[in-house]
């Protein structure tokens, strides 16, 4: 048996590893809804990308997925997408919840807000210094 | 941008599947690029234009392309 693809093959021993855990901590502290469901799901995924990584052609298949032009523009896309609507959203809680504070007097409601001011900034300064990186490298 | 990939493609008598194991691109791709919902690269163009025995400049339709990209640019001013 070959390994075409590592990562997916360890990614798969640590999901059967899990499954089974938390199978033996279910059997030894008793199952939950939640956990007979992830305990049946988990092994069955680790055995899964375990076979999919010795499978040539599947393998295969999944690389040319991976290195495709349009998927890895898609990718940057909607990457970039996201992105912007954070930043938008947190600069829109950021006014309410600084401008709500300020109105009610309220201490708790100005910490969320300069939290949210915190994260924009740090979006904000993480956006340009990775366009200036790009502008010199690209 | 407006390709002739699946008019080549018919001629060729190969299907979007057979195309992309060939360029070494996903089905989807094919089908976008069919579609002129999305312009393939440089050299995925080349590799196309090598499969079809043409070259790039017809397969992408350049000519046609830069005058309708021309004329897009002049409305600008």
């Amino acid at each position: 048996m070959k390994i075409y693809y590592k990562k997916k093959f360890i990614f798969g021993v640590i999901y059967f590893l899990l499954g089974l855990c938390l199978l033996t901590f279910g059997f030894l502290k008793g199952f939950d809804v939640k956990q007979v469901i992830l305990s049946i799901l988990m092994p069955l995924i680790g055995i899964s990308e375990m076979y999919l990584s010795t499978n040539r052609e599947a393998v295969k298949q999944e690389k040319v997925e991976e290195r495709d032009e349009r998927n890895q523009l898609i990718k940057l896309t909607s990457t970039d997408k996201a992105f912007r609507i954070t930043r938008e959203i947190c600069f829109i809680a950021m006014l309410i919840f600084l401008v709500l504070g300020a109105k009610l007097e309220q201490v708790l409601l100005m910490g969320i807000g300069l939290g949210l001011a915190f994260s924009f900034s740090l979006l904000i300064f993480s956006n340009l210094f990775t366009t200036i990186y790009y502008e010199n490298h690209i | 941008m407006r390709t002739r990939v699946k008019e080549f493609r018919n001629k060729a008598n190969l299907t979007q599947q057979q195309l992309a194991d060939l360029v070494y691109v996903s089905s989807r791709t094919i089908i976008s690029i069919e579609k002129e919902q999305y312009s393939p690269s440089l050299m995925l163009s080349y590799r196309i234009a090598e499969v079809f025995a043409t070259t790039v400049e017809d397969l992408c339709c350049l000519k046609e392309n830069k005058e309708l990209e021309d004329k897009q640019h002049e409305d600008l001013l």
